[in-house]
């Protein structure tokens, strides 16, 4: 009571924000987690069924691939785009010209993940890459690249490698040109070359920036959903789903709230373990 | 050798730029053909003619991409512009005014932003229908402002610890109300996040499908995304050039806005990186 009368005047700013986040996110979470252990379709009464939801996740065909395809996702678009990103902030570092191909490289990450989607999408059909193909005479190699797995999960990550990598370019760019020169400068007095020179001064002077990027990356990569969406629903015969996506499906096509909320648990306990450094670095510590 | 060296990386460099460059291209000439030129040619040889703006037209109208663009103009404003005045309110309250435990309120805040958002959809879904909110503009609208909350308070709050705090005591001892020192002093100083805030989030809102797909139904309600994506499924095989039309219009936005305020949208990378 004391604390309310001395703070009231600056409870009042707080406090609407505070009830938005209070009222659409911790409510949503704490209601999720119960959802997560009943049988319910939103109508009947829910059911309790305990850890079934889970149970399941691990065991059924479909969630099992579904898995499968989360983590495939979650490694190479964690490789690819932060390595092709560090990779390509170097090259661009010291390159005369370097605008243009840094937005030429960038421009992708102007567009929507949905648009993206259906960009690819149309590449991806038979009067795009396989035309192609058909045009250099490699018949044999053509495919309907988007209804075959596990083709289809790979075709999608190229998708969505092309747009994010420029975004991570432009981080480690930005994290490059605030580094300090002496290191280098006595590196190069030593008679460092290139090579020794990025992995031994150039690389360990980016661990900051480089957890940032790896951890938004990550982040990201766990609830990948329009790019997927757009291309394929997760088909043909959720073969290409994951778990954002097998999540959606089974809450408002199947409308199995209960095993939705499992997903969508695991999902975060996931992504929060996996994130954990990126987190602690952007919350700080207290005051 | 050094010159063939340096020859060789520009040639490296500019082949991998123009594979980069390549969808985008395909996406423009595509758009520039008649769905005959499509059909006979394929996606790949020159546009004949030039039916950019029918293509246009058609997907504005027949596509119905025009009323998700207007939506989404709104829910893009409305969603950002309240966010931050909301967060800067809280951002106020927190550093300036000095609450006490005000860590314990700014976890409260920020943990928005740590659950991936499918912990959101059943919930809000449910809670939309039971409401009346569900296929609302009023229902996404609000939803949009919440999700935009803790990052902006986020940011804020970093930027205001470091205004300089005798000139907010000076205001206050001359006896200016709490709000007007907000608004007359505080605001002022924070233009340049604010500026960034709204970019970052506008283009967010932009962007988003999920909820449109979740919480809208019908055309008139949903934003362009959800709308795009619709349309995909209806184009797709029958108007390729349509459907890129509809491309180009659904990214115009967010390419000015990335190219045209590029610096300040690379400061916001930074004011969001250095945490």
């Amino acid at each position: 009571m004391t604390y309310l009368k001395k703070n009231w005047n600056a409870l009042l700013y707080v406090l609407p924000a505070a009830l938005f986040v209070t009222v659409f996110f911790i409510y949503s979470v704490v209601f999720t987690f119960v959802v997560s252990f009943y049988q319910w379709d939103g109508l009947k009464a829910p059911k309790w069924v305990g850890l079934y939801n889970y149970k399941i996740i691990f065991q059924d065909p479909t969630y099992v691939t579904s898995l499968y395809n989360t983590v495939i996702w979650v490694l190479l678009s964690l490789i690819v785009p932060v390595g092709l990103g560090l990779l390509l902030s170097v090259w661009l570092q010291k390159l005369k010209g370097q605008l243009v191909f840094k937005n030429i490289f960038y421009l992708p990450y102007a567009i929507s993940l949905t648009v993206v989607g259906v960009i690819w999408a149309m590449l991806y059909s038979k009067t795009g890459f396989n035309q192609l193909l058909v045009w250099l005479g490699w018949e044999h190699l053509t495919k309907d690249w988007l209804n075959v797995p596990p083709y289809n999960t790979f075709a999608m990550i190229i998708a969505a490698i092309w747009q994010v990598t420029g975004t991570n370019m432009l981080l480690f760019l930005v994290g490059l040109s605030s580094l300090p020169k002496d290191p280098f400068e006595a590196a190069a007095i030593d008679g460092a070359n290139r090579f020794r020179m990025f992995f031994h001064v150039t690389l360990p002077l980016l661990k900051p920036i480089t957890i940032v990027v790896v951890g938004m990356t990550l982040v990201n990569s766990f609830k990948i959903f329009d790019v997927i969406w757009v291309m394929t629903m997760g088909g043909p015969y959720r073969s290409s789903e994951t778990f954002a996506v097998t999540m959606y499906r089974e809450s408002f096509v199947s409308f199995n709230f209960g095993q939705g909320a499992a997903i969508a648990i695991v999902l975060t306990v996931a992504s929060i373990l996996v994130s954990w450094f990126y987190l602690k670095k952007t919350i700080g510590e207290g005051d | 050798m050094r010159r063939l060296a340096s020859l060789l990386s520009y040639i490296c460099i500019s082949v991998l730029a123009v594979l980069w460059l390549f969808p985008v291209i395909l996406v423009l000439m595509n758009s520039f053909k008649t769905l005959q030129d499509f059909s006979q040619g394929g996606l790949w040889h020159l546009p004949e003619g030039f039916a950019f703006f029918q293509n246009v037209r058609d997907a504005w109208v027949l596509g119905g991409l025009g009323q998700g663009f207007l939506n989404s103009i709104a829910y893009g404003v409305i969603g950002a512009v309240c966010s931050i005045f909301l967060a800067a309110l809280a951002s106020y309250g927190l550093v300036i005014m000095q609450i006490k435990r005000a860590f314990f309120w700014f976890l409260l805040i920020y943990s928005g932003t740590i659950f991936p958002f499918q912990m959101y959809l059943i919930p809000l879904y449910m809670a939309y229908r039971k409401t009346g909110l569900f296929n609302s503009f009023g229902g996404l609208a609000l939803f949009y402002i919440a999700i935009c909350i803790p990052f902006c308070v986020f940011l804020l709050r970093n930027f205001m610890r470091t205004l300089p705090y005798e000139v907010v005591e000076a205001a206050r001892i001359e006896g200016c109300s709490n709000f007007t020192v907000f608004w007359k002093i505080v605001m002022p100083m924070c233009l340049s996040p604010i500026y960034v805030l709204f970019i970052f989030q506008f283009t967010w809102i932009w962007n988003d499908l999920i909820f449109g797909l979740t919480l809208t139904q019908s055309p008139d309600i949903r934003p362009i995304m959800a709308g795009l994506s619709s349309m995909q499924g209806i184009f797709f095989r029958t108007g390729v050039t349509t459907l890129m039309a509809g491309v180009i219009i659904t990214s115009i936005p967010t390419i000015l806005v990335f190219f045209l305020l590029q610096k300040s949208f690379i400061k916001g990378l930074q004011l969001s990186v250095k945490g």
